[in-house]
C-alpha cells in the first residue's frame, strides 16, 4: 500500500508541521498517575464514593495528558471542540438518561441473598433437571 | 475582512456586505476523518462505561473484585503495558516526521509487541473466568438457582453414564453418589453452604473419576457484573486487535518514509484512544 496516493500533496508539509513536546515526562508522569491511583485502592477500608471520587479524577488527569500531548490537542485549533464537545455530551446524554429509572430510582431493590425456604425443588418445565425417583434423566 | 468590519452596522437601503466563505476545517481530510470517527468512539464507550457505573449503582447486589477473582496486578500491568506502548507511537511518529525510518519501525515493532503482552494478560484474565465457570448467567445469585444448576450438573453425569449392563464398579459407585445427591437436593431443599459440602463430599468420593460437578458458590449480582465486564473488556480487546493491524501496516510497508507520515498519524491517534478507554476501565472494573 502507498499512502501518496490518499495522503494529502504534501504529506512532508504535515511532518513538519508536527508539534514537539516533552514526551517522556509526559508517560512519566502518566506512570505516576497510576502507581498513585493503585495507592489509592490500597488504603484501608476508604469510602466507596471518596475511592471512586479520587481514582476517577486520577483517571482523568491521565486522560487530560494524552489527549493533551500524546494526541496533540493542546496544539490543535478550535475546531478540537467541535467535534469532541457534542460527541461526548451525547455519549452523557444516554448515561443520565439512565439515571433515573435504573441509578436513582426511588424504590429498594434487596438482592436476596438469604436463602429462603422455598419448598422441595420443582423442576420447571423446560429447564433439563427433571429426574426421577432414582436419579436417572427423564 | 475582520470580525469588527463584518458585523458593522448596515444602514437602511444599503447592500448587505458579503463575506468570502471558506470550506472545511484547517486540518487534513484524513485527520478529520479519523477525529470524527473517534468522536463517534467517545460516544460509544462513554454510553457503555457510564451504562456500567449506572447499572452498579442501581443493582441491589454488586460482587467484589475478589469474589470474581479480578487481578488487581494485572490491570495495574496492563495499564502501564498500553501507557507505554502510546509513548512508543508518538515517538514512532516523531521518529518518522524526522526521517529516520528505520528507528520509527523499530518503536512500532515495540509498540506491538506491548499489544500482544497485553491481549496476552487478557487472555489470562479471561481464562481464570472460565476457570471458575464465571460465565453470564452461569452464576448462581441464589441458593434456589445453585440447586438448579447443581442437578442440571448431575443429570449431565447419570446421561454420560453406560448403560446399567455396561458400566464398571467405578461407575456404579458414580451412579450411586449422583442419585444420592440428587435425592438430597430434591428433597431436603439444602442451603448453599450443605450445597457446596455435599458438592465436595461427591467430588472426594469419585477423584479420578472424570465427573465434575460445578463449584457452588452464590454470589448475588454476578451474571450483571460479568455481563458488563465481558462485553466492554471484549470490545476493547476488539479495539486494540484493530490497532495492531493499523499500526502493522507502516510496520511492514517496504518503503517507509515521511511520505507515511498522514498515515502513522492516525492510526497513532486511534492507537492512543485505545488507551484512552483503558485508562477509565481500569478504576471502573479494578479499582472500586
Amino acid at each position: 500500500m502507498n499512502p501518496s496516493s490518499q495522503a494529502p500533496a504534501k504529506p512532508q508539509a504535515a511532518a513538519d508541521d508536527h508539534p514537539h513536546a516533552n514526551y517522556l515526562a509526559v508517560f512519566g508522569a502518566l506512570c505516576a498517575l497510576t502507581l498513585v491511583s493503585v495507592g489509592f485502592d490500597l488504603l484501608p477500608n476508604p469510602p466507596k464514593l471518596v475511592l471512586a471520587a479520587l481514582v476517577f479524577g486520577v483517571a482523568t488527569a491521565k486522560a487530560y495528558c494524552v489527549m493533551a500531548w500524546f494526541m496533540h490537542l493542546k496544539f490543535e485549533g478550535a475546531w478540537k471542540y467541535i467535534v469532541l464537545v457534542p460527541t461526548s455530551l451525547l455519549g452523557l446524554g444516554l448515561v443520565l438518561a439512565l439515571l433515573p429509572d435504573i441509578g436513582i430510582h426511588y424504590y429498594t431493590v434487596e438482592a436476596d441473598s438469604d436463602v429462603t425456604a422455598v419448598g422441595p425443588v420443582e423442576n420447571p418445565p423446560g429447564t433439563g433437571v427433571e429426574l426421577n425417583e432414582t436419579g436417572a434423566g427423564e | 475582512m475582520s470580525a469588527a468590519t463584518a458585523h458593522a452596522p448596515v444602514p437602511a437601503g444599503e447592500p448587505i456586505p458579503s463575506t468570502p466563505s471558506r470550506m472545511g476545517l484547517p486540518i487534513r481530510n484524513g485527520k478529520l476523518g479519523i477525529w470524527l470517527f473517534l468522536g463517534t468512539e467517545v460516544m460509544f464507550f462513554t454510553a457503555l462505561i457510564g451504562s456500567l457505573i449506572v447499572l452498579r449503582g442501581g443493582s441491589a447486589a454488586w460482587p467484589s473484585q475478589e469474589t470474581m477473582h479480578v487481578k488487581l496486578w494485572a490491570g495495574a500491568v496492563n495499564t502501564l503495558v498500553l501507557l507505554t506502548s502510546s509513548y512508543f507511537v508518538v515517538v514512532a511518529l516523531n521518529k518518522l516526521g524526522e526521517g529516520k525510518a528505520s528507528a520509527a519501525r523499530g518503536y512500532l515493532s515495540l509498540t506491538l509487541l506491548l499489544a500482544c503482552l497485553f491481549l496476552g494478560i487478557k487472555a489470562y484474565e479471561y481464562s481464570g473466568k472460565f476457570e471458575h465457570d464465571l460465565l453470564p448467567g452461569r452464576v448462581p445469585e441464589t441458593a434456589e438457582m445453585a440447586r438448579y444448576k447443581v442437578l442440571a450438573a448431575t443429570e449431565g453425569i447419570l446421561a454420560d453414564l453406560p448403560p446399567a449392563d455396561q458400566e464398571t464398579v467405578k461407575d456404579r459407585g458414580v451412579r450411586d453418589a449422583a442419585n444420592t445427591l440428587a435425592s438430597f437436593i430434591r428433597n431436603e431443599n439444602p442451603e448453599a453452604p450443605a450445597l457446596a459440602g455435599a458438592v465436595d463430599s461427591f467430588h472426594d468420593s469419585h477423584t479420578g473419576a472424570g465427573r465434575w460437578l460445578p463449584e457452588v458458590e452464590v454470589i448475588p449480582g454476578a451474571n450483571l457484573w460479568l455481563s458488563t465486564y465481558f462485553l466492554i473488556t471484549g470490545l476493547h480487546a476488539v479495539h486494540v486487535i484493530v490497532g495492531i493491524l493499523l499500526l502493522a501496516i507502516p510496520l511492514l510497508a517496504w518503503n517507509l518514509s515521511r511520505a507515511w507520515f498522514p498515515f502513522l498519524e492516525n492510526a497513532a491517534l486511534y492507537w492512543h484512544f485505545v488507551d484512552l478507554v483503558w485508562i477509565f476501565l481500569f478504576p471502573t472494573v479494578y479499582l472500586i
